[in-house]
Protein backbone atom coordinates (compact mmCIF):
# COMPACT_ATOMS: atom_id res chain seq x y z
CA UNK A 1 0.00 0.00 0.00
CA UNK A 2 1.18 3.66 -1.02
CA UNK A 3 2.22 5.00 1.74
CA UNK A 4 1.77 9.03 2.26
CA UNK A 5 5.62 9.99 2.77
CA UNK A 6 6.37 6.95 0.29
CA UNK A 7 7.85 9.68 -2.45
CA UNK A 8 9.91 10.79 -0.07
CA UNK A 9 11.20 8.13 1.18
CA UNK A 10 12.52 6.30 -2.20
CA UNK A 11 13.10 9.59 -3.64
CA UNK A 12 13.00 9.23 -7.38
CA UNK A 13 14.51 12.94 -8.08
CA UNK A 14 17.82 12.03 -6.11
CA UNK A 15 18.61 8.71 -7.74
CA UNK A 16 21.15 11.02 -9.73
CA UNK A 17 24.44 11.64 -8.04
CA UNK A 18 24.76 15.03 -9.75
CA UNK A 19 21.43 15.75 -8.72
CA UNK A 20 21.79 14.38 -5.23
CA UNK A 21 25.20 16.76 -5.14
CA UNK A 22 23.91 19.86 -6.33
CA UNK A 23 21.07 19.74 -3.66
CA UNK A 24 23.39 19.57 -0.90
CA UNK A 25 25.83 22.22 -2.53
CA UNK A 26 23.78 24.85 -3.23
CA UNK A 27 22.76 26.46 -0.32
CA UNK A 28 25.85 26.00 1.36
CA UNK A 29 27.37 27.70 -1.51
CA UNK A 30 25.38 30.23 -1.88
CA UNK A 31 26.43 30.88 1.65
CA UNK A 32 29.61 31.05 0.89
CA UNK A 33 29.67 33.35 -2.06
CA UNK A 34 27.49 35.97 -0.99
CA UNK A 35 29.25 37.04 1.98
CA UNK A 36 32.12 37.84 -0.11
CA UNK A 37 30.69 39.41 -2.90
CA UNK A 38 28.88 41.91 -1.31
CA UNK A 39 31.30 42.68 1.07
CA UNK A 40 33.93 43.35 -1.32
CA UNK A 41 31.80 45.53 -3.74
CA UNK A 42 31.02 47.62 -0.02
CA UNK A 43 34.63 47.95 0.22
CA UNK A 44 35.56 48.56 -3.58
CA UNK A 45 32.74 50.55 -4.09
CA UNK A 46 31.80 52.41 -1.41
CA UNK A 47 32.13 55.83 0.51
CA UNK A 48 35.19 56.20 2.89
CA UNK A 49 34.34 57.91 6.09
CA UNK A 50 36.12 57.70 9.74
CA UNK A 51 34.30 56.58 12.70
CA UNK A 52 35.22 57.68 16.06
CA UNK A 53 35.15 54.26 18.24
CA UNK A 54 36.16 53.00 21.52
CA UNK A 55 37.39 49.50 21.23
CA UNK A 56 37.19 46.32 24.06
CA UNK A 57 38.58 42.72 23.25
CA UNK A 58 36.32 39.58 23.96
CA UNK A 59 36.80 36.78 22.19
CA UNK A 60 34.56 34.61 20.06
CA UNK A 61 35.00 30.56 19.68
CA UNK A 62 34.49 30.18 16.12
CA UNK A 63 36.02 33.31 14.78
CA UNK A 64 38.85 33.99 17.25
CA UNK A 65 39.84 37.13 19.28
CA UNK A 66 37.85 41.04 18.56
CA UNK A 67 37.53 44.22 19.41
CA UNK A 68 34.20 45.20 20.29
CA UNK A 69 33.77 48.90 18.92
CA UNK A 70 31.31 51.63 20.53
CA UNK A 71 30.75 54.24 18.12
CA UNK A 72 29.90 57.60 19.25
CA UNK A 73 27.06 57.88 16.14
CA UNK A 74 25.49 54.70 17.89
CA UNK A 75 23.77 57.17 19.91
CA UNK A 76 20.28 58.16 17.87
CA UNK A 77 18.11 58.97 21.14
CA UNK A 78 18.85 62.95 20.87
CA UNK A 79 17.73 62.60 17.04
CA UNK A 80 14.78 60.69 16.92
CA UNK A 81 11.06 60.33 18.92
CA UNK A 82 9.44 57.08 18.63
CA UNK A 83 5.35 57.86 17.76
CA UNK A 84 4.63 55.15 20.54
CA UNK A 85 6.71 56.95 23.04
CA UNK A 86 3.85 56.90 25.38
CA UNK A 87 3.00 53.81 25.63
CA UNK A 88 4.52 52.79 28.62
CA UNK A 89 3.81 49.03 28.84
CA UNK A 90 6.42 47.96 26.15
CA UNK A 91 7.93 51.30 26.01
CA UNK A 92 11.42 49.31 25.06
CA UNK A 93 10.88 46.68 23.43
CA UNK A 94 8.73 48.37 21.26
CA UNK A 95 12.08 50.11 19.87
CA UNK A 96 14.64 47.46 19.66
CA UNK A 97 14.93 46.29 16.52
CA UNK A 98 13.51 49.07 14.85
CA UNK A 99 14.99 49.86 11.48
CA UNK A 100 16.53 53.32 11.24
CA UNK A 101 18.78 55.21 8.72
CA UNK A 102 21.24 57.64 9.88
CA UNK A 103 22.31 60.37 7.65
CA UNK A 104 25.86 61.27 8.14
CA UNK A 105 27.64 64.61 7.83
CA UNK A 106 31.52 64.02 7.51
CA UNK A 107 33.67 67.10 8.89
CA UNK A 108 37.33 68.42 7.64
CA UNK A 109 39.46 65.11 8.71
CA UNK A 110 36.58 62.94 7.15
CA UNK A 111 35.17 62.26 10.69
CA UNK A 112 31.48 61.20 10.58
CA UNK A 113 28.92 62.26 12.77
CA UNK A 114 24.81 62.26 13.17
CA UNK A 115 22.99 64.53 11.11
CA UNK A 116 19.97 63.06 11.31
CA UNK A 117 17.66 60.36 12.13
CA UNK A 118 14.67 58.65 10.34
CA UNK A 119 12.77 55.05 9.41
CA UNK A 120 12.59 56.30 5.62
CA UNK A 121 15.42 56.04 3.69
CA UNK A 122 16.98 59.07 2.81
CA UNK A 123 19.49 60.72 -0.21
CA UNK A 124 23.09 61.45 0.30
CA UNK A 125 25.89 59.51 2.59
CA UNK A 126 23.37 57.35 5.18
CA UNK A 127 24.04 53.92 7.41
CA UNK A 128 21.12 51.64 8.24
CA UNK A 129 20.96 50.34 11.69
CA UNK A 130 18.63 48.62 14.14
CA UNK A 131 17.66 50.50 17.23
CA UNK A 132 18.84 48.35 19.94
CA UNK A 133 18.30 49.68 24.15
CA UNK A 134 20.73 49.69 26.87
CA UNK A 135 20.69 48.41 29.99
CA UNK A 136 21.02 51.32 31.79
CA UNK A 137 18.93 54.74 31.62
CA UNK A 138 16.33 54.84 28.55
CA UNK A 139 18.97 55.62 26.03
CA UNK A 140 18.96 53.95 22.75
CA UNK A 141 21.74 53.67 21.07
CA UNK A 142 21.74 51.90 17.01
CA UNK A 143 23.63 48.37 16.29
CA UNK A 144 24.93 49.09 12.69
CA UNK A 145 26.49 45.76 12.27
CA UNK A 146 30.39 47.35 12.59
CA UNK A 147 30.43 46.13 16.41
CA UNK A 148 33.44 44.22 15.48
CA UNK A 149 36.68 43.79 14.47
CA UNK A 150 38.89 40.08 14.08
CA UNK A 151 42.18 40.12 15.31
CA UNK A 152 45.29 37.91 15.37
CA UNK A 153 44.69 35.51 18.24
CA UNK A 154 46.82 37.16 21.36
CA UNK A 155 47.43 40.48 20.09
CA UNK A 156 44.44 41.79 22.11
CA UNK A 157 46.97 43.43 24.45
CA UNK A 158 49.26 45.02 21.79
CA UNK A 159 46.18 46.71 20.50
CA UNK A 160 45.41 47.98 23.98
CA UNK A 161 48.69 49.19 24.46
CA UNK A 162 49.03 51.16 21.16
CA UNK A 163 46.01 52.82 21.65
CA UNK A 164 46.66 54.07 25.15
CA UNK A 165 45.83 57.83 25.30
CA UNK A 166 45.18 57.68 21.42
CA UNK A 167 41.87 58.08 19.65
CA UNK A 168 40.98 55.17 17.54
CA UNK A 169 39.35 55.49 14.24
CA UNK A 170 37.77 53.12 12.01
CA UNK A 171 37.89 53.29 8.23
CA UNK A 172 34.45 52.46 7.27
CA UNK A 173 33.42 51.68 3.48
CA UNK A 174 29.56 52.35 2.90
CA UNK A 175 27.61 51.58 0.00
CA UNK A 176 23.77 52.18 0.20
CA UNK A 177 23.69 52.22 3.80
CA UNK A 178 25.17 49.05 4.61
CA UNK A 179 28.78 49.25 6.13
CA UNK A 180 32.30 47.48 6.04
CA UNK A 181 35.17 47.86 8.01
CA UNK A 182 38.21 47.91 5.98
CA UNK A 183 40.66 48.72 8.75
CA UNK A 184 41.68 50.36 12.69
CA UNK A 185 43.41 53.99 12.61
CA UNK A 186 44.88 55.49 15.52
CA UNK A 187 45.40 58.67 16.05
CA UNK A 188 46.76 61.02 18.51
CA UNK A 189 44.29 63.05 20.76
CA UNK B 1 15.97 -8.85 3.37
CA UNK B 2 18.71 -7.68 5.25
CA UNK B 3 18.88 -7.12 8.90
CA UNK B 4 21.90 -5.22 10.70
CA UNK B 5 23.62 -6.54 13.84
CA UNK B 6 26.55 -5.74 15.54
CA UNK B 7 30.21 -6.81 14.81
CA UNK B 8 30.52 -9.47 17.46
CA UNK B 9 27.18 -11.09 16.49
CA UNK B 10 27.92 -11.34 13.03
CA UNK B 11 31.02 -13.00 13.84
CA UNK B 12 29.54 -15.21 15.93
CA UNK B 13 27.37 -16.48 13.43
CA UNK B 14 30.52 -16.37 10.83
CA UNK B 15 32.24 -18.78 13.22
CA UNK B 16 29.23 -20.84 14.11
CA UNK B 17 27.94 -21.55 10.88
CA UNK B 18 31.36 -22.38 9.37
CA UNK B 19 31.03 -25.25 11.83
CA UNK B 20 27.44 -25.86 10.73
CA UNK B 21 28.83 -26.11 7.47
CA UNK B 22 32.17 -28.13 8.70
CA UNK B 23 29.19 -30.76 10.78
CA UNK B 24 27.16 -31.16 7.84
CA UNK B 25 24.24 -29.43 9.40
CA UNK B 26 23.72 -26.81 5.98
CA UNK B 27 25.49 -26.38 2.88
CA UNK B 28 27.93 -23.94 2.36
CA UNK B 29 25.63 -21.91 -0.23
CA UNK B 30 23.16 -21.98 2.53
CA UNK B 31 26.01 -20.64 5.01
CA UNK B 32 26.31 -17.72 2.33
CA UNK B 33 22.82 -16.98 2.03
CA UNK B 34 22.15 -17.00 6.09
CA UNK B 35 25.48 -14.38 6.26
CA UNK B 36 24.35 -12.29 3.75
CA UNK B 37 21.35 -11.56 5.40
CA UNK B 38 23.12 -10.47 8.64
CA UNK B 39 24.87 -6.87 7.71
CA UNK B 40 27.49 -5.24 9.82
CA UNK B 41 25.88 -2.61 11.39
CA UNK B 42 29.20 -0.74 11.59
CA UNK B 43 28.71 1.78 14.51
CA UNK B 44 31.86 0.91 16.29
CA UNK B 45 34.44 1.05 13.49
CA UNK B 46 33.25 4.25 11.74
CA UNK B 47 33.87 6.11 15.81
CA UNK B 48 37.29 6.39 15.21
CA UNK B 49 37.55 7.72 11.60
CA UNK B 50 34.85 9.81 12.56
CA UNK B 51 36.79 10.89 15.87
CA UNK B 52 39.55 11.83 13.36
CA UNK B 53 38.00 13.34 11.21
CA UNK B 54 36.08 15.36 13.52
CA UNK B 55 39.68 16.21 15.34
CA UNK B 56 40.61 17.76 11.76
CA UNK B 57 37.48 19.55 11.21
CA UNK B 58 38.23 21.28 14.86
CA UNK B 59 42.06 21.59 13.61
CA UNK B 60 40.50 24.01 10.69
CA UNK B 61 38.09 25.71 13.15
CA UNK B 62 40.99 26.51 15.80
CA UNK B 63 43.16 27.52 12.51
CA UNK B 64 40.48 30.04 11.49
CA UNK B 65 39.87 31.29 15.03
CA UNK B 66 43.80 32.10 15.05
CA UNK B 67 43.17 34.64 12.55
CA UNK B 68 46.77 34.25 11.22
CA UNK B 69 47.79 37.61 10.27
CA UNK B 70 50.05 36.07 6.92
CA UNK B 71 47.46 34.91 5.40
CA UNK B 72 45.57 37.46 2.80
CA UNK B 73 41.92 37.96 3.21
CA UNK B 74 41.46 36.95 -0.58
CA UNK B 75 43.14 33.94 0.00
CA UNK B 76 41.18 32.98 3.13
CA UNK B 77 38.24 33.68 1.37
CA UNK B 78 39.35 31.70 -1.53
CA UNK B 79 40.47 28.79 1.08
CA UNK B 80 37.18 28.93 2.72
CA UNK B 81 35.05 28.35 -0.87
CA UNK B 82 36.88 25.95 -1.87
CA UNK B 83 37.81 23.84 0.86
CA UNK B 84 34.04 23.28 1.29
CA UNK B 85 33.37 22.56 -2.33
CA UNK B 86 36.70 20.83 -3.06
CA UNK B 87 35.19 18.73 -0.12
CA UNK B 88 31.69 17.89 -1.57
CA UNK B 89 33.29 17.40 -5.28
CA UNK B 90 35.57 14.76 -3.78
CA UNK B 91 32.36 13.00 -2.18
CA UNK B 92 30.64 13.02 -5.62
CA UNK B 93 33.78 11.36 -7.72
CA UNK B 94 33.91 9.07 -5.05
CA UNK B 95 30.47 8.29 -4.83
CA UNK B 96 30.51 8.00 -9.19
CA UNK B 97 33.18 5.26 -8.30
CA UNK B 98 30.96 3.28 -6.25
CA UNK B 99 32.64 3.71 -3.29
CA UNK B 100 29.91 3.65 -0.35
CA UNK B 101 32.17 4.85 3.08
CA UNK B 102 34.16 7.86 2.30
CA UNK B 103 31.75 10.01 0.56
CA UNK B 104 29.89 10.14 3.50
CA UNK B 105 32.64 10.66 5.70
CA UNK B 106 34.05 13.55 3.51
CA UNK B 107 30.57 15.29 3.62
CA UNK B 108 30.65 14.93 7.38
CA UNK B 109 34.01 16.65 6.79
CA UNK B 110 32.12 18.85 4.69
CA UNK B 111 29.88 20.27 7.74
CA UNK B 112 33.03 21.28 9.49
CA UNK B 113 34.79 23.17 6.51
CA UNK B 114 31.05 24.82 5.84
CA UNK B 115 31.31 25.98 9.32
CA UNK B 116 35.16 27.10 9.28
CA UNK B 117 34.32 28.71 6.05
CA UNK B 118 31.75 30.78 7.18
CA UNK B 119 33.22 32.03 10.45
CA UNK B 120 36.19 32.63 8.54
CA UNK B 121 34.22 35.00 5.81
CA UNK B 122 32.64 36.62 9.18
CA UNK B 123 36.12 37.16 9.99
CA UNK B 124 37.45 38.81 7.03
CA UNK B 125 34.59 40.99 6.99
CA UNK B 126 34.64 41.83 10.62
CA UNK B 127 30.87 40.62 10.22
CA UNK B 128 29.28 41.94 13.72
CA UNK B 129 27.13 38.87 14.52
CA UNK B 130 26.52 36.47 17.47
CA UNK B 131 27.80 32.99 17.65
CA UNK B 132 24.50 31.75 17.65
CA UNK B 133 23.31 33.81 14.48
CA UNK B 134 26.84 31.87 12.38
CA UNK B 135 25.92 28.37 13.75
CA UNK B 136 21.82 28.93 12.92
CA UNK B 137 23.35 30.04 9.69
CA UNK B 138 24.93 26.50 8.90
CA UNK B 139 21.92 24.76 10.37
CA UNK B 140 19.82 26.03 7.81
CA UNK B 141 22.33 25.70 5.08
CA UNK B 142 23.54 22.11 5.54
CA UNK B 143 20.29 20.73 6.17
CA UNK B 144 20.02 19.73 3.07
CA UNK B 145 23.09 17.64 3.08
CA UNK B 146 21.39 16.32 7.24
CA UNK B 147 18.21 15.96 4.76
CA UNK B 148 19.64 14.27 1.60
CA UNK B 149 22.56 11.66 2.69
CA UNK B 150 20.77 10.44 5.74
CA UNK B 151 24.08 9.12 7.76
CA UNK B 152 24.29 8.74 11.11
CA UNK B 153 27.40 10.51 11.45
CA UNK B 154 26.10 13.84 9.83
CA UNK B 155 22.80 13.36 11.80
CA UNK B 156 24.47 13.99 15.11
CA UNK B 157 27.31 16.27 13.86
CA UNK B 158 23.41 18.35 12.97
CA UNK B 159 21.96 17.17 16.62
CA UNK B 160 25.03 18.49 18.49
CA UNK B 161 25.65 21.73 16.77
CA UNK B 162 22.33 22.02 17.10
CA UNK B 163 22.59 21.55 20.42
CA UNK B 164 25.44 23.97 20.66
CA UNK B 165 23.45 26.70 18.68
CA UNK B 166 20.48 26.70 21.70
CA UNK B 167 22.89 26.83 24.81
CA UNK B 168 24.82 29.88 22.69
CA UNK B 169 21.59 31.74 22.21
CA UNK B 170 20.12 30.80 25.81
CA UNK B 171 23.75 32.52 27.08
CA UNK B 172 23.24 35.47 24.88
CA UNK B 173 19.75 35.73 25.90
CA UNK B 174 20.61 36.29 29.43
CA UNK B 175 22.40 39.14 28.96
CA UNK B 176 18.86 41.02 28.10
CA UNK B 177 17.59 41.94 31.47
CA UNK B 178 13.79 42.54 30.80
CA UNK B 179 11.18 40.82 28.71
CA UNK B 180 7.14 39.06 29.56
CA UNK B 181 6.72 36.91 32.46
CA UNK B 182 7.64 34.00 30.55
CA UNK B 183 11.15 34.98 30.23
CA UNK B 184 11.72 35.91 33.57
CA UNK B 185 10.16 32.58 34.56
CA UNK B 186 12.81 30.69 32.07
CA UNK B 187 15.50 33.71 33.21
CA UNK B 188 16.93 31.63 36.16
CA UNK B 189 20.09 30.72 34.53
CA UNK B 190 22.14 29.12 32.22
CA UNK B 191 20.59 25.51 33.85
CA UNK B 192 17.21 25.95 32.44
CA UNK B 193 17.46 24.10 29.36
CA UNK B 194 19.69 21.61 30.70
CA UNK B 195 17.26 21.16 33.23
CA UNK B 196 14.35 21.01 30.66
CA UNK B 197 15.86 19.13 28.27
CA UNK B 198 16.76 16.34 31.22
CA UNK B 199 13.43 16.02 32.22
CA UNK B 200 11.90 15.85 29.37
CA UNK B 201 13.95 13.21 28.13
CA UNK B 202 13.94 11.49 31.57
CA UNK B 203 10.10 11.38 30.89
CA UNK B 204 10.45 9.62 27.00
CA UNK B 205 12.96 7.30 28.41
CA UNK B 206 10.19 6.06 31.30
CA UNK B 207 7.81 5.61 28.09
CA UNK B 208 10.17 3.77 26.42
CA UNK B 209 11.51 1.79 28.74
CA UNK B 210 7.91 0.79 29.70
CA UNK B 211 7.62 -0.63 26.56
CA UNK B 212 10.47 -2.85 26.44
CA UNK B 213 8.78 -4.18 29.67
CA UNK B 214 5.34 -4.54 28.01
CA UNK B 215 6.52 -6.42 24.42
CA UNK B 216 5.21 -3.50 22.07
CA UNK B 217 2.52 -2.17 24.40
CA UNK B 218 0.17 -4.30 22.78
CA UNK B 219 -3.35 -4.60 25.11
CA UNK B 220 -2.25 -1.12 26.26
CA UNK B 221 -4.44 2.42 26.35
CA UNK B 222 -4.51 3.64 22.68
CA UNK B 223 -2.95 6.64 24.05
CA UNK B 224 -0.23 4.41 25.32
CA UNK B 225 0.04 3.32 22.08
CA UNK B 226 0.33 6.27 20.90
CA UNK B 227 2.82 7.53 22.29
CA UNK B 228 5.05 4.36 22.99
CA UNK B 229 4.72 2.58 20.43
CA UNK B 230 3.31 4.86 17.27
CA UNK B 231 5.58 7.66 15.78
CA UNK B 232 5.27 10.12 18.74
CA UNK B 233 8.31 7.82 20.01
CA UNK B 234 10.53 8.62 16.72
CA UNK B 235 8.91 11.85 16.05
CA UNK B 236 8.72 13.57 18.73
CA UNK B 237 10.04 12.07 21.73
CA UNK B 238 12.68 10.48 20.12
CA UNK B 239 14.47 13.39 18.57
CA UNK B 240 16.03 16.18 20.84
CA UNK B 241 15.98 18.96 18.45
CA UNK B 242 12.42 19.26 18.94
CA UNK B 243 13.00 20.02 22.52
CA UNK B 244 15.76 22.38 21.05
CA UNK B 245 13.18 23.92 19.28
CA UNK B 246 10.54 23.87 22.10
CA UNK B 247 13.10 25.74 24.87
CA UNK B 248 14.54 28.24 22.06
CA UNK B 249 11.04 29.11 21.06
CA UNK B 250 10.36 30.00 24.96
CA UNK B 251 13.73 31.85 25.47
CA UNK B 252 13.03 33.94 22.16
CA UNK B 253 12.18 37.57 23.34
CA UNK B 254 12.56 39.89 19.90
CA UNK B 255 10.07 39.99 17.94
CA UNK B 256 12.15 39.85 14.34
CA UNK B 257 13.75 36.79 14.99
CA UNK B 258 10.36 34.92 15.38
CA UNK B 259 10.21 33.28 11.99
CA UNK B 260 12.92 31.85 12.50
CA UNK B 261 11.83 29.47 15.64
CA UNK B 262 8.93 28.75 13.09
CA UNK B 263 11.67 28.06 10.17
CA UNK B 264 13.62 25.71 12.03
CA UNK B 265 10.19 23.62 13.28
CA UNK B 266 9.01 23.17 10.32
CA UNK B 267 12.61 21.81 9.06
CA UNK B 268 12.96 19.60 12.07
CA UNK B 269 9.60 18.26 11.66
CA UNK B 270 10.50 17.23 7.49
CA UNK B 271 13.47 16.07 8.78
CA UNK B 272 11.76 13.85 11.41
CA UNK B 273 9.29 12.69 9.38
CA UNK B 274 11.24 12.07 5.97
CA UNK B 275 14.26 10.53 8.33
CA UNK B 276 12.37 8.23 10.74
CA UNK B 277 11.02 5.81 7.82
CA UNK B 278 15.14 5.34 7.07
CA UNK B 279 16.97 5.49 9.89
CA UNK B 280 15.63 3.90 12.63
CA UNK B 281 18.63 3.72 14.73
CA UNK B 282 19.22 7.86 14.56
CA UNK B 283 15.68 7.85 16.19
CA UNK B 284 16.44 5.38 19.07
CA UNK B 285 15.77 6.72 22.54
CA UNK B 286 19.42 5.40 23.49
CA UNK B 287 21.29 7.57 21.31
CA UNK B 288 19.06 10.21 22.06
CA UNK B 289 19.35 10.36 25.89
CA UNK B 290 23.23 10.03 25.36
CA UNK B 291 23.64 12.11 23.37
CA UNK B 292 21.35 14.91 25.36
CA UNK B 293 23.27 13.65 28.63
CA UNK B 294 26.69 13.53 27.14
CA UNK B 295 26.30 16.70 24.81
CA UNK B 296 25.03 18.41 27.89
CA UNK B 297 27.44 17.15 30.42
CA UNK B 298 30.45 18.15 27.88
CA UNK B 299 29.49 21.66 26.52
CA UNK B 300 27.58 23.15 29.71
CA UNK B 301 29.58 21.70 32.41
CA UNK B 302 33.24 20.77 33.33
CA UNK B 303 33.85 24.33 31.85
CA UNK B 304 37.41 24.46 33.68
CA UNK B 305 37.93 21.48 31.57
CA UNK B 306 37.08 23.44 28.46
CA UNK B 307 39.32 26.46 28.98
CA UNK B 308 37.69 29.89 29.43
CA UNK B 309 36.69 30.26 26.11
CA UNK B 310 34.00 27.44 26.65
CA UNK B 311 33.43 28.61 29.79
CA UNK B 312 31.95 31.72 28.18
CA UNK B 313 29.62 30.72 26.07
CA UNK B 314 28.67 27.81 28.65
CA UNK B 315 27.32 29.30 30.96
CA UNK B 316 27.61 32.80 32.38
CA UNK B 317 28.90 30.94 36.07
CA UNK B 318 28.43 31.94 39.56
CA UNK B 319 25.54 29.61 41.51
CA UNK B 320 24.07 27.58 38.41
CA UNK B 321 27.36 26.35 37.01
CA UNK B 322 27.68 24.24 40.21
CA UNK B 323 24.21 22.94 39.77
CA UNK B 324 24.20 22.26 35.90
CA UNK B 325 27.72 20.57 36.57
CA UNK B 326 26.46 18.38 39.29
CA UNK B 327 23.16 17.55 37.44
CA UNK B 328 24.49 16.68 33.88
CA UNK B 329 27.55 15.09 35.83
CA UNK B 330 25.61 12.80 37.93
CA UNK B 331 22.85 12.11 34.72
CA UNK B 332 25.87 11.17 32.28
CA UNK B 333 27.29 8.54 35.27
CA UNK B 334 23.81 7.12 35.17
CA UNK B 335 23.18 6.80 32.00
CA UNK B 336 26.46 5.19 31.43
CA UNK B 337 26.43 2.72 34.25
CA UNK B 338 22.61 1.97 32.70
CA UNK B 339 23.89 1.30 29.45
CA UNK B 340 27.40 -0.68 30.63
CA UNK B 341 25.01 -2.98 33.03
CA UNK B 342 22.72 -3.87 30.46
CA UNK B 343 25.73 -4.39 27.93
CA UNK B 344 23.62 -2.97 25.20
CA UNK B 345 23.54 -0.70 22.07
CA UNK B 346 24.95 2.39 22.42
CA UNK B 347 27.89 1.41 24.41
CA UNK B 348 30.27 2.11 21.52
CA UNK B 349 28.95 5.87 21.69
CA UNK B 350 29.27 5.68 25.61
CA UNK B 351 33.13 4.59 24.99
CA UNK B 352 33.48 7.24 22.08
CA UNK B 353 32.02 10.20 24.62
CA UNK B 354 34.27 8.97 27.12
CA UNK B 355 37.19 9.05 25.09
CA UNK B 356 36.48 12.37 23.65
CA UNK B 357 36.63 13.87 27.01
CA UNK B 358 39.85 12.15 28.20
CA UNK B 359 41.35 13.20 24.90
CA UNK B 360 40.03 16.96 25.72
CA UNK B 361 41.83 16.86 29.29
CA UNK B 362 45.12 15.32 27.35
CA UNK B 363 44.79 18.06 24.76
CA UNK B 364 44.06 20.55 27.98
CA UNK B 365 47.34 19.35 29.42
CA UNK B 366 49.63 18.87 26.02
CA UNK B 367 48.52 21.35 23.80
CA UNK B 368 51.02 23.92 24.16
CA UNK B 369 53.80 22.11 22.65
CA UNK B 370 52.31 23.34 19.09
CA UNK B 371 49.57 25.25 17.95
CA UNK B 372 46.56 23.99 18.53
CA UNK B 373 44.89 23.76 15.02
CA UNK B 374 48.34 21.68 14.15
CA UNK B 375 47.30 19.28 17.41
CA UNK B 376 43.80 18.87 16.67
CA UNK B 377 44.85 18.23 12.72
CA UNK B 378 47.38 16.23 13.33
CA UNK B 379 45.31 13.76 16.19
CA UNK B 380 42.79 13.45 13.51
CA UNK B 381 45.41 12.61 10.99
CA UNK B 382 46.54 9.61 13.47
CA UNK B 383 43.36 8.28 13.90
CA UNK B 384 42.44 7.84 10.40
CA UNK B 385 45.97 6.41 9.73
CA UNK B 386 44.91 3.69 12.35
CA UNK B 387 41.71 3.28 10.65
CA UNK B 388 43.14 2.87 7.90
CA UNK B 389 45.58 0.33 9.02
CA UNK B 390 43.52 -2.28 11.05
CA UNK B 391 41.41 -2.34 8.13
CA UNK B 392 44.27 -3.42 5.94
CA UNK B 393 45.10 -5.58 8.74
CA UNK B 394 42.01 -7.48 9.50
CA UNK B 395 41.61 -8.25 5.89
CA UNK B 396 44.97 -9.07 5.87
CA UNK B 397 44.46 -11.35 8.84
CA UNK B 398 41.31 -12.76 7.71
CA UNK B 399 42.75 -13.44 4.56
CA UNK B 400 46.06 -15.32 5.70
CA UNK B 401 43.59 -17.73 7.88
CA UNK B 402 41.65 -18.31 4.98
CA UNK B 403 38.65 -17.18 5.66
CA UNK B 404 35.77 -14.84 4.31
CA UNK B 405 37.20 -11.14 3.87
CA UNK B 406 33.19 -10.16 3.96
CA UNK B 407 33.05 -11.95 7.20
CA UNK B 408 35.33 -9.38 8.80
CA UNK B 409 34.60 -6.24 6.95
CA UNK B 410 34.85 -3.22 8.78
Amino acid sequence: MTQPFDFLKNRPFLKQTWVKYAAVAILPALALFYAPIVNYSVLLFGQKVLLETLPVDPTDFLRGDYVTLDYAIADIEPFITWEDDDDDDDYDKRRRGREVYVSLALDGDGIASVSAVSEERPSGLYLKGRAKRRFWGSRVDCDYGLGAYYIPEGTGRELEDAIDDKRVLADVRILRGRGVIKKLEVAER
Amino acid sequence: MERKVSESRRKFLSEESRLWVQDGLISEDARAGIMARYVQARRLPEIVPLLGLSMIGLGVLSFIAANWRYIPPLLKVTLAICSYLGCVTGAFFLEKRGRRFAPDLLLFLSGFLLLGGLALISQVFHVDGSASGLLMTWLLVFAPTFLIVRNMSIYVLYEVVSLFYLNIRYAENQSYSYGSEADAFLRVGPAAPTVLLLVLVGAAWWICLDERKTGGAGGESKLKNFLVGGPARRIFWGNFMILNWFTWMCVINSRHESILPFVLGVLVIGVLIIAAGKCLDAFDLDWQGLLVTGAAGITLSFPFAWGERWYRYGSVGGEDLLAQTLLSSVALAGYLIYRIIRRSRGSGFTTFLFCALLARWYFGMFFTFMSRSMFFISGGVILLLITFASRKWSKLAVRNSGGDENDAAL
